[in-house]
């Protein structure tokens, strides 16, 4: 007798009252901007400390950014992404922003660091397994100087909101056209 | 506490001699680990130490001192004045002052080298957990 899932069933229909259920992302979750295996390409820092996986939408002032966090990773500590690690994480979204707006443009990506934190809030820690997402709000943006408004959480969990702002270095990374000369194959797959 | 508890501490740095000027105080000589491993991803060919590497450390050296776990909570203006190269400036100077207010600790801490201020941080730990 073959059996259809309850809700499937087409003599089943919704009563008027049940709305559907809210939807927990938006669509362009769907079809990330940056994914990764290609985020390499956008942001400066490399493997044992890249602290973001996926871009998912970009605007000129706002961006959201995600993080799934791997039990090997070097701030995962005790089974939670560590305090640093997740407001690196912050800063690492902006900079994928940044690197994502800079290859549009046709410009390498640019170095950047933290220059002042203020107004970080850490309610919770990530742990191992989650997707930590992250919405960065440019709040001014200067040729070198960058202040952002960052949340970040995971699933419908807060765990840290702040401010910060970056300082980018007036020259290009300068690793960066060597990094496509040693992996030339790289490069093709980018250049869409 | 046990030795694997701390983060950053015997791995990303050590340290060398501390003293207590005054209670609730501390002055300490950090020596980085230039070889480790986040400096061949941050960056490549250029090692610098991330400025949220410096929350862990002040984190690490304060629970050690201190005997207890810490979780960062707040932080509050944090200024990173000048990039640390682990490389041309392995040794540094962390002066740390703290204050108990009920289960939070505030600090605040800055790192020196050689007399020039790199970095001045603050903000809350919470010390005491459920």
């Amino acid at each position: 007798m073959p059996t259809t899932a309850l809700s499937s069933s087409p003599r089943i229909e919704a009563a008027p009252w049940q709305v559907a259920p809210p939807r927990l992302l938006p669509a362009w979750a769907a079809r990330p901007l940056v994914t990764a295996a290609e985020v390499e390409a956008y942001i400066p820092q490399r493997r044992p400390f890249a602290l973001i996986d996926t871009l998912y939408h970009c605007q000129p002032d706002e961006a959201w950014a995600g993080l799934r966090v791997r039990p090997d990773h070097l701030m995962v500590h005790l089974g939670y992404l560590s305090e640093a690690g997740i407001l690196e994480s912050m800063a690492q979204a902006v900079a994928l922003k940044a690197g994502y707006e800079a290859r549009q443009q046709g410009i390498a990506p640019r170095v950047g660091f933290i220059a002042a934190l203020k107004a970080v809030y850490i309610h919770t820690l990530a742990p191992v397994g989650c997707t930590l997402l992250t919405h960065a709000e440019i709040v001014l943006q200067a040729p070198d100087v960058l202040v952002v408004k960052t949340t970040s959480g995971y699933n419908a969990t807060l765990v840290a909101h702040c401010e910060m702002r970056l300082f980018l270095e007036p020259e290009p990374a300068p690793n960066l056209g060597l990094d496509s000369f040693l992996h030339p194959s790289a490069a093709v797959e980018y250049a869409h | 506490m046990r030795t694997n508890d701390y983060q950053l501490l015997g791995s990303f740095f050590t340290l060398a001699d501390a003293e207590a000027p005054e209670p609730n105080r501390l002055r300490l000589q950090v020596q980085l680990n230039a070889h480790h491993a986040l400096f061949a991803g941050h960056f490549p060919g250029q090692p610098v130490v991330p400025g949220v590497c410096v929350l862990g450390l002040v984190k690490d050296v304060l629970q050690q001192h201190l005997a207890k776990e810490l979780l960062l909570r707040t932080c509050s203006n944090s200024k990173f004045l000048r990039p640390i190269d682990p490389i041309t400036m392995p040794a540094l100077t962390l002066t740390v002052g703290y204050t108990q207010r009920d289960f939070l600790l505030d600090f605040a801490a800055s790192i020196q080298h050689e007399h020039q201020l790199l970095c001045r941080v603050a903000g809350s730990f919470q010390s005491d957990f459920l």
